[in-house]
């Protein structure tokens, strides 16, 4: 096949390795043994790069165009990149020099460090107010109305680091919350109250005085926090109230206060030896039982989210 | 390492189509991330900037004469990134121990002397000059504008793509014979 049997289209599609495979090796072996043929694809070849490289010459002034638009930041990104410490030694060492070289650089650089360094002492700020709201309203999120709103220049992973820093933190002050108020021992004190048989049990019954006195020391135990040694005590109270002479009505009332109690001791035990939910639950509804109300309210609180997260 | 780059794909098709849209935004994307990587290691910032405008240019040679087809083997950004290193260590800049940024070296660039461009760019221009305006007119838009078959029969009222497809040869044929004329 010469010359004159190879099309433009198959020329252009052999320079531009498109030409189906059969054909390109059958063009190539034509070229090896005709000239006029070379000289041929030759010309085309000259007139194709001719045209890719005045396109890239139009390709070029489009490039100009978009940086002469995009470079008005140039400056900006550099500095805010120097200061965010996002350059290695080399290119600091090269903002540097150019910061000696050039007053009119530098005073920019000076000009924007003092921009980022307000902007991050508003965001030091309104992160402390936040803190306080947390303090104050305990993981209440903060009305984003009352916070200062900042336009940072950070990158987002700053952002999100600052955001789970501010989380851990709120996180730890709402777990120390939960812990000083909703602890077993928390709550068991917080319930606690002086023992009420000093005003019913007086000098009338002889067998009281006993009672009494191993009332009281148990009662200290819970107070001096030896829970288990107090859950001990009142439990054995609870089965030698009974068979006591005291009256039935001091009989049930002693018999109520140890109750409590004991399950106050329990509720503060690491491993409690009842099941304090439904001890509350069987004092509540227990009919006039001296502490139904509060164990209503201390069943409401070991029922919670709350005390659940903190034990 | 197998990772698809399917969006990147996608992308490079429109490129390859002229698209200028495509070519804007990822020209928009590219811009500020590039000059980072260079300045952080010390390259003064006009050098990066000048340096970014020639990795475009490299990057639309490769796509128009196929030197770069999908599927990728890199992401984009990671090929123009690349071709600005190559431009780089062509000035004798090592960048060496820039490697573990830059985890996929992509296909080497031809990097053609700019006065040879020159040349062949001006040749190219005296014979579109010399062509009749409708030749012209037509191969400008294929070849330098990108524009496809269907949009010229639409643009020079053509009856089919095949016939502007025709024309398109005829008229190259027309521009090589000035060659010698």
């Amino acid at each position: 096949m010469d010359a004159e049997n190879w099309t433009t289209e198959q020329i252009e599609a052999y320079l531009r390795q498109v030409l189906p495979a059969p054909e390109q090796a059958k063009l190539k072996a034509d070229l090896e043994q005709d000239e006029q043929l070379r000289a041929e694809v030759a010309a085309y070849q000259r007139v194709l790069e001719g045209l890719d490289a005045l396109q890239e010459q139009n390709f070029r002034v489009q490039l100009d165009n978009w940086s002469a638009e995009t470079a008005t930041n140039d400056q900006t990104e550099l500095i805010t990149w120097y200061l965010e410490g996002q350059l290695k030694p080399e290119g600091q060492q090269m903002v540097e020099t150019r910061m000696a070289a050039d007053p009119a650089f530098r005073e920019e650089v000076m000009a924007y460090q003092q921009l980022i360094g307000g902007m991050e002492a508003a965001q030091d700020e309104d992160f402390r107010s936040k803190l306080e709201d947390w303090e104050a309203g305990m993981a209440q999120q903060a009305d984003s109305g009352n916070t200062l709103k900042v336009v940072s220049r950070r990158p987002l992973w700053q952002y999100a680091a600052a955001a789970v820093g501010a989380l851990l933190i709120a996180l730890s002050t709402f777990s120390l919350y939960l812990k000083v108020n909703y602890s077993g021992p928390a709550l068991s004190r917080a319930y606690y109250e002086s023992p009420i048989s000093e005003r019913t049990m007086g000098g009338e019954n002889t067998e009281s005085t006993p009672l009494q006195e191993r009332m009281d020391f148990a009662h200290r135990q819970l107070i001096g926090k030896e829970y288990n040694a107090a859950f001990m005590a009142f439990d054995s109270l609870m089965r030698e109230i009974p068979r006591s002479n005291l009256d039935d009505f001091n009989k049930a009332l002693l018999l109520e206060q140890a109750g409590w109690n004991r399950l106050l001791a329990a509720t503060a035990m690491d491993n409690p030896p009842i099941d304090v939910i439904a001890e509350a639950r069987r004092i509540r509804t227990t009919p006039g039982h001296e502490y139904a109300d509060k164990a209503e309210q201390l069943l409401n609180d070991l029922e919670s989210r709350w005390y659940r997260w903190a034990n | 390492m197998s990772e698809s780059y399917s969006e990147d794909n996608a992308l490079l098709e429109q490129l390859r189509s002229g698209d200028q849209n495509a070519w804007r935004n990822l020209y928009e994307e590219v811009r500020s991330p590039f000059r980072l990587y260079f300045i952080r290691y010390g390259t003064a910032p006009e050098v990066a900037t000048e340096m970014f405008q020639e990795a475009m240019v490299i990057l639309n040679r490769n796509i128009r004469t196929g030197k770069l087809q999908a599927p990728l083997k890199s992401a984009l950004r990671t090929y123009i990134i690349g071709i600005g290193r190559v431009l780089l260590m062509r000035k004798g800049t090592d960048t060496q121990q820039w490697e573990g940024e830059i985890p996929e070296i992509p296909i080497l660039p031809e990097v053609e002397d700019q006065q040879e461009r020159k040349a062949k760019a001006q040749l190219a221009r005296q014979l579109l000059d010399r062509l009749g305006s409708p030749c012209r007119e037509l191969l400008e838009l294929f070849y330098l504008k990108n524009y496809v078959m269907e949009a010229i029969a639409r643009e020079l009222d053509l009856p089919s793509p095949g016939a502007a497809r025709r024309r398109k040869h005829d008229c190259l044929r027309k521009m090589r014979e000035l060659m010698t004329a």
